[in-house]
């Protein structure tokens, strides 16, 4: 392959019309100039990722208007470039983004950058519930027929479509945020389950034993790690149905 | 559940999902969007599987970057076969183009210059994802917004050489002959002469946006007259070629899709030889 085709892809990337104009040896037509007719596909592309972080980052958008989050979304885009042929799952660096955009911004205070960071954190995490993998099926039954030591080796790891937080704002009612500078702030960490009823993405707080028991079981565990009060909260775990049999289907 | 797809199909999306399944139109097969549906699962995986269920299907993608210089993704390409499985796709299509660089996706469909040596980049990869996919591709002419000093080989050329050398067969959009007329003066009537009848799988019809100084390929109107006249050449030489009506941004109501379906499905009724209708 001519290796011109490599560097012709450069500005679809970048807003660079330099670049672009750099070009003109590889353009056969001269109705456009080649800046006019790379800036289509820069368009394009720009476009695409756009639209992909309005539909996944909705409240943020909602609490920054519509030109800020068109402001930072664009030097989002330009900073991470999609790497994935997937856009559902593109913004992983967004709320980070926003949340050091709005320290800079110098108006914000350290509350603020830390709403938007868990407002955007909570708009990503319930794009990636909602895509996740559907859970697997778990015969509990024949499990707690199961000899004691067995079920003590037996790896589980926490369903793909469960997802955790942990945030001083209430992540189950942000709909109803107006704003970023009235959000209540809780005396406490609410900890924050996200999961799939009938296809749509729902939130409930749980406690914090809950919470930490799901953290353990993000990565492959078995009982044999767990203390006596996490022993004794497993069952609800099982019976939820929330984790799975490592790397099996069962 | 009919097992070939004939006739004028229409391009599956999302928005219309609920109507189809309440209404359960006559539509031959519906076309869905590859990359919308890789990882199908709770609401979408069970949509999916009822539409599958009543419809024969083909997947149309865009993320093979077939003529990309990146490596090909296999995990992408075992997740394209493992929807090809679930859906009972009759056929796998994507694009004489590339579509990502050093990993960075362009979500778009970038043009090659056509030449002896992209002709035999394109056929070694079209071979390899063909292995990985065990069946044959169906490749797609693009739209075009630039064309290449290098190019020494016409289009129609380019894709009777890369279905003789691969075995793929030809998507032919008449809708982006007509945007490409515009855009870079290529004359979609010789395109169209000069394409093999026996490699063309499927055409696509869609609406393009006028820019004023070119068209762009948007998928968000009808199609426009001009390119009815077009398919109306194409589909006298392609006499039965399956047809699909695509629309994808500012979706109008599914009613409309169905005019532009019946409206296809009028003039191929016109030209073929035997009645196309039941």
């Amino acid at each position: 392959m001519d290796s011109h085709t490599v560097s012709a892809t450069g500005p679809l990337r970048k807003g660079s019309v330099e670049k672009a104009l750099q070009l003109s040896s590889l353009l056969s037509h001269d109705i456009h100039s080649p800046a006019v007719r790379i800036s289509i596909y820069q368009n394009n592309y720009q476009l695409a990722l756009l639209n992909c972080l309005k539909t996944t980052f909705i409240h943020t958008k909602r609490l920054l208007g519509e030109r800020t989050f068109k402001q930072w979304a664009d030097e989002y885009i330009e900073a991470y470039p999609s790497q994935s042929e997937d856009l559902n799952h593109y913004g992983e660096f967004f709320a980070n983004f926003i949340s050091s955009k709005s320290s800079d911004s110098g108006n914000g205070e350290a509350k603020g950058s830390l709403v938007l960071f868990h407002i955007a954190q909570s708009d990503y995490v319930k794009q990636c519930c909602y895509y996740a993998a559907n859970n697997q099926a778990f015969a509990i039954n024949r499990f707690i027929n199961m000899p004691l030591d067995v079920q003590m080796n037996t790896d589980f790891v926490r369903q793909s479509s469960l997802f955790l937080m942990a945030s001083s704002i209430d992540l189950t009612n942000i709909s109803s945020i107006e704003n970023i500078e009235n959000i209540p702030f809780q005396e406490s960490i609410i900890y924050s389950l996200f999961f799939r009823n009938e296809g749509k993405v729902q939130v409930k707080a749980i406690d914090k034993a809950l919470y930490d028991l799901l953290l353990v079981f993000e990565q492959p565990s078995n009982m044999n790690g767990l203390n006596e009060t996490q022993l004794e909260i497993l069952p609800i775990l099982l019976r939820e149905g929330w984790l799975k049999m490592a790397g099996a289907v069962v | 559940m009919i097992s070939s797809i004939q006739n004028v199909g229409l391009g599956l999306r999302s928005p219309h999902i609920e109507t189809i399944l309440a209404t359960e139109p006559n539509v031959p097969w519906f076309e869905l969007l590859t990359d919308n549906w890789l990882d199908a699962s709770g609401i979408d995986g069970f949509l999916l599987d009822k539409i599958t269920e009543q419809y024969p299907v083909t997947l149309h993608g865009v993320g093979m970057n077939l003529g990309g210089l990146d490596p090909l993704n296999l995990d992408y390409l075992s997740k394209v076969k493992a929807l090809a499985v679930r859906c009972e796709a009759n056929w796998l299509s994507d694009h004489l183009s590339f579509s990502a660089v050093q990993g960075n996706q362009l979500h778009d469909l970038a043009p090659l210059p056509y030449t002896e040596e992209s002709l035999q980049h394109m056929v070694v990869r079209i071979q390899q994802a063909q292995d990985v996919l065990g069946q044959a591709l169906v490749v797609e002419n693009i739209s075009a917004y630039l064309a290449y000093e290098h190019t020494t080989i016409n289009e129609a050329d380019f894709l009777n050489a890369l279905a003789h050398e691969t075995q793929c067969e030809i998507l032919l959009d008449v809708n982006n002959l007509y945007v490409n007329q515009k855009n870079l003066d290529q004359n979609a009537v010789e395109f169209l002469n000069a394409l093999n009848h026996s490699v063309v799988k499927e055409i696509h019809l869609g609406g393009y946006t006028d820019k004023g100084d070119y068209f762009l390929d948007a998928h968000n109107n009808p199609v426009s007259e001009p390119v009815w006249s077009l398919y109306e050449l194409a589909i006298q030489k392609f006499k039965g070629i399956p047809t699909l009506i695509e629309w994808d941004n500012d979706l109008p109501d599914f009613n409309v899709l169905l005019q532009e379906q019946q409206k296809a499905m009028a003039i191929m009724s016109k030209t073929s030889e035997k009645p196309i209708f039941a």
